[in-house]
């Protein structure tokens, strides 16, 4: 019977993979990564683990990657023209956008109802110059699209018919939520890394099949879900950062079970922090953010702090300080310069390296015994304050509902997980600042690759209904369709709401999985003009929350 | 037009929408009164953007409540959950302010406060609790402030802001609202000038009905900015109303988007608190956007409503001529307060003042009858007193007696209220249900059940 879930985690310096089967380990490897093949090094680590695993027994294979980092960072954004229909607010000028943009005016407004409709003659005028100008991508982007996608279908419709060899993606198509610049962004960005995106995987796919791999393949998103692949691939920004969501899914796997918890991944030039509430991973609130671009993205509230194990020491102005540049391995290992390793090494701390080289190093900037603990406390009030400060940042985080706000409190964490190389040293002496327990699990320097194997698919139904415009819209997919007849009702608009998810889940890939649902929200807004009430707006939101598969046993 | 100097730093946004608080189902105080607000912000990516930044908003503490108002038997009953979340978001914003976090703030809050007095015996103009009022109070116990400047653009007189400071010179408060003769509640006219030892610090513009952009930002300009420069306060608060909107269905005025854009640019406020503004589609999330980029120093111009029309909204001569008569007026009180002030409080001898009002509820249908004494006192503000006669309501008929104390009395008159509170309580015979003292300068807020012979104090 197939009942091994396999997790392979591609990162910057390691790629990890683990076979999991009934709630244990049965195999895990890690090979350095070669960033110029990914796919020789996911290949390879796949490998590791297969060894004694009939292609068969293999349930599913589940892989968090670099590769939208990467392609990003090869690929060639300028290439791609945005074409925006912003209509009144911010000027269009000020918004910070991958590629060069073009404004057209034409104006939906936020219940969707067209206000200005669009001159076609000034978009064809844009659309030439745009093709003119040599660009073949083009990016298609209204505010308030997804309330009504009418003008970006149409411009789309347009500017395929006028220039075949054109690649044209509507903003509603790749994000529904309310946020027209990381629309923008997302757009752009997607018509960069799709076409690469799916020749990967695609190609990966083919290498699977070849070694008899055919059970469902599958992506880790930045929200902790998996999404199988083909879904995926029309929406490959899902992707971005599932380095950490695969780091903090391993750490919900492996720490008690409802605890708040705060993972700290203390790797070689950043330590992450992510914060686990009552057994729930917290999301950032608005989405990802890439090199300052800011993405419509769900993602994990993941704070990254300079405090690494390669960081160098140095005297200054007579005092030792840790500095966040890196110079190469650690003094212990070999390396140049004495780092924050090297003085948990010299201290016992750390199991790692020749601790004679770490003195050594240590001694140039004075007693090493001094010189080492001063270090290891610099680093420990850095990540301290980092996690005092992403509790604070939450505390902050808006709410708009008084139930929302009642559950909020105060709150402190009771377990500290530690994954990453240093983090066994580190983690327990913060624990102990922070009155918390340390917990090192057995599997950490492998739980990325863990977490991307145990993580349950996700996804999220957004729902408008406006009974007076007689529509209902799909954040999520773009969908807008005509409401059926008859009066609403918020339990009406729930039922809706959940046929809507249980089609979203087919075509994802995901049939069935709608039944294990969390209502998010249900709210419903009388619509009054004058003294009369026209309609009602409902909205709804379904989410299946980010979770592990059914048979992998927490500890308790 | 930049009339005081602008801020440099972030704008602190604090959106409070209660999505799940209405006075009633149809009533114009409803759940989705912010939500095509928050639509448009959202949509706009208003919040991604570096000159903002977004706060949580806390429940204010009964006490927080009790140093601006005096609740009618106790603030449990008149501030419910919003009340308490509204009016703690306004002290969160004040608090960034004064640590510096930011250079100003904007709190989008409901339900709205300017029309409660400072006697809350239920709902006034869809107002339990005075926003503004309780965050003064919060700044200047806590700060220290003392000088305050609240300039009013809702277009209902702020009756409740006039209430709670017309006997306190170091709070100025400019009302530029719908004439009181056409609109509720009724009040706000020139000669409402502020109590004989606060006079002149409360000044009224009434509009004509139909007035716009070009009258609001004439007022700005001539009567706004220069008394602002004279009277230097330590703050600046705007109770930023938003149906002076040409198409508010609750008033006649003919004020856009861009009108509200350049007040706030040219105000310039510390701390602008959201108050009333019921065309909630065509001017709500507009006006807002307006006043978010205009605080946060950024470019208004492309912001206009769907039916924006300037030629249509053109200043007439007729509403001008009445607005320059009226800023012509104020400016001659305010230059010459002294002069002006034995007109209006002519037989002033002994050390007190009263006066009787008349103060209807709308929302709870409410009629309050109060007899108003203030100390002449000329070393502070002097004690306040007040003997209130409700009726209707849910608490049928309640008569109470109250002393207030303001923060900055002096001793001699601290004690002479402390003594007619304990006189009162002591009173075998005294004719009222509840008997208050609001003593700022200890802040402890008392309040004697006479039927059960029992006092609470919060402190």
């Amino acid at each position: 019977m197939a009942d091994i879930l396999i997790g392979v985690d591609v990162g910057g310096t390691f790629t990890d993979a683990v076979a999991v089967r009934k709630g244990a380990v049965i195999a895990e490897t890690k090979v350095p990564t070669e960033s110029e093949d990914l796919e020789r090094s996911l290949l390879s680590a796949l490998e590791g683990v297969l060894t004694d695993i009939a292609p068969d027994d293999v349930a599913r294979v589940s892989f968090s990657t670099t590769l939208i980092t990467n392609l990003l960072a090869q690929g060639h954004v300028p290439d791609v023209a945005l074409l925006l229909i912003p209509g009144p607010g911010l000027d269009p000028a000020s918004y910070r956008l991958p590629g060069r943009a073009w404004v057209v005016s034409g104006t939906i407004d936020f219940r969707g109802r067209e206000v200005m409709p669009l001159n076609a003659e000034e978009v064809g005028a844009a659309l030439k110059e745009i093709y003119d100008a040599g660009y073949r991508r083009l990016a298609v982007v209204g505010k308030f699209s997804s309330r009504n996608p009418h003008h970006e279908k149409q411009i789309a419709a347009w500017a395929t018919s006028l220039y075949s060899d054109w690649q044209v993606r509507a903003g509603h198509t790749v994000s529904g939520q309310l946020n027209f610049p990381r629309r923008a962004v997302a757009t752009a960005l997607t018509l960069v890394v799709e076409a690469p995106y799916r020749a990967f995987f695609n190609h990966l796919c083919e290498v699977l099949a070849e070694r008899g791999l055919t059970c469902p393949i599958v992506i880790l998103k930045a929200d902790g879900g998996t999404l199988p692949l083909l879904a995926a691939e029309k929406a490959p920004l899902q992707s971005i950062f599932s380095g950490p969501a695969a780091s903090t899914m391993g750490a919900l796997a492996l720490r008690p079970k409802g605890t708040t918890s705060v993972v700290v991944d203390i790797g070689g030039t950043t330590t992450d922090l992510a914060l686990i509430l009552d057994g729930t991973p917290l999301l950032a609130s608005r989405g990802a953010v890439l090199e300052g671009l800011r993405l419509p993205t769900r993602a994990f509230a993941v704070r990254s702090l300079p405090v690494g194990g390669d960081h160098t020491a140095a005297l200054e102005g007579g005092a030792v300080a840790l500095k966040p540049t890196r110079a190469g391995m650690a003094a212990c290992l070999g390396g140049p310069e004495p780092t924050l390793t090297d003085a948990l090494c010299y201290l016992g701390y750390a199991d790692v390296g020749d601790p004679a080289l770490a003195r050594r190093a240590l001694e140039s900037l004075g007693a090493p015994d001094a010189v080492a603990k001063t270090l290891a406390a610099q680093a420990l009030s850095r990540i301290e304050s980092g996690i005092a400060a992403m509790f604070e940042t939450w505390q902050r985080e808006p709410v708009y509902r008084l139930w929302q706000l009642r559950q909020k409190g105060l709150r402190r964490p009771d377990v500290l997980v530690g994954v990453g190389a240093a983090a066994a040293s580190l983690v327990p002496l913060l624990a102990q600042r922070l009155g918390a327990r340390a917990l090192i699990p057995s599997y950490a320097p492998v739980a990325n690759a863990l977490g991307a194997a145990v993580a349950r698919s996700t996804y999220t139904t957004t729902v408008r209904i406006d009974t007076e415009r007689r529509t209902l819209e799909v954040a999520e997919t773009g969908l807008v369709e005509a409401l059926p007849s008859g009066r609403m009702t918020l339990d009406g608009a729930r039922k809706l709401a959940h046929d809507c998810m249980t089609r979203q889940g087919v075509d994802l890939g995901l049939p069935g999985v709608a039944e294990d649902v969390a209502e998010v929200l249900a709210e419903q807004f009388n619509i009054v003009e004058g003294w009369q009430t026209l309609g009602k707006i409902f909205d709804i939101q379904l989410e299946r929350r980010c979770g592990l598969v059914e048979g992998w046993v927490q500890a308790s | 037009m930049v009339v005081r100097k602008p801020h440099e730093g972030k704008l602190g946004l604090l959106f409070f929408p209660a999505f799940d608080w209405a006075i009633s189902p149809t009533h114009p105080e409803r759940e989705e009164r912010l939500l095509y607000t928050r639509d448009q912000i959202v949509e706009e990516g208003v919040l991604d953007l570096d000159e903002i930044v977004e706060y949580a908003p806390r429940q204010a503490t009964a006490k927080e409540i009790a140093r601006a108002h005096i609740c009618v038997p106790d603030v449990a009953a008149q501030a419910t959950e919003a009340h308490r979340v509204a009016a703690g978001g306004a002290i969160v914003l004040a608090d960034a302010w004064m640590k510096g976090e930011v250079a100003n703030g904007f709190a989008i809050i409901r339900p709205p406060g300017h029309h409660a007095m400072r006697v809350v015996h239920g709902n006034r103009g869809f107002c339990n609790v005075h926003n503004e009022a309780v965050m003064v109070a919060h700044l200047r116990k806590t700060y220290g402030i003392r000088r305050v400047a609240i300039v009013d653009t809702d277009v209902h007189h702020g009756d409740g802001t006039q209430d709670m400071f017309y006997h306190d010179p170091d709070v100025l408060v400019i009302g530029l609202h719908q004439d009181g003769r056409t609109l509720y509640p009724g009040t706000g006219f020139v000669d409402e000038l502020g109590g004989p030892g606060a006079f002149a610090r409360n000044l009224n513009v009434p509009l004509p009905p139909g007035a716009g952009d070009a009258e609001l930002l004439y007022v700005l300009e001539n009567l706004i900015s220069p008394v602002l420069e004279d009277f230097q306060p330590e703050v600046v608060i705007n109770s930023a109303g938003q149906d002076n909107h040409y198409s508010d269905p609750l008033a006649m005025m003919r004020v856009s988007a861009q009108g509200y854009a350049r007040l706030n640019a040219g105000l310039a406020p510390d701390l602008a608190v959201l108050e009333g503004g019921y065309a909630i589609q065509s001017a709500l999330p507009y006006v807002n956007l307006g006043i978010i980029l205009a605080m946060a120093g950024l470019d208004t111009s492309y912001i206009r409503e769907p039916d924006y029309d300037p030629e249509a909204l053109q200043s007439s001569p007729r509403h001008m001529d009445v607005v320059k008569e009226t800023v012509d007026l104020l400016r001659a009180i305010w230059e010459q307060p002294a002069r002006m002030r034995g007109r209006f409080y002519p037989d002033l001898n002994g050390d007190t003042y009263s006066r009787e009002k008349r103060i209807f509820y709308d929302t709870d249908n409410i009629v309050e009858m109060q007899e108003e004494t203030v100390r002449l006192c000329d070393g502070c503000p002097g004690w306040l007193r007040l003997d209130s006669r409700a009726r209707g309501g849910d608490f049928g008929r309640q008569h109470i007696w109250s002393i207030s104390i303001p923060l900055a009395a002096c001793p001699h008159c601290a004690d002479e209220a402390r003594d007619q509170y304990r006189a009162m309580v002591r009173n075998p015979k005294s004719p009222y249900d509840w008997i208050y003292l609001q003593d700022g300068p200890a802040d402890l807020f008392s309040c004697y059940d006479v039927a059960a012979g029992r006092e609470q104090v919060l402190r």
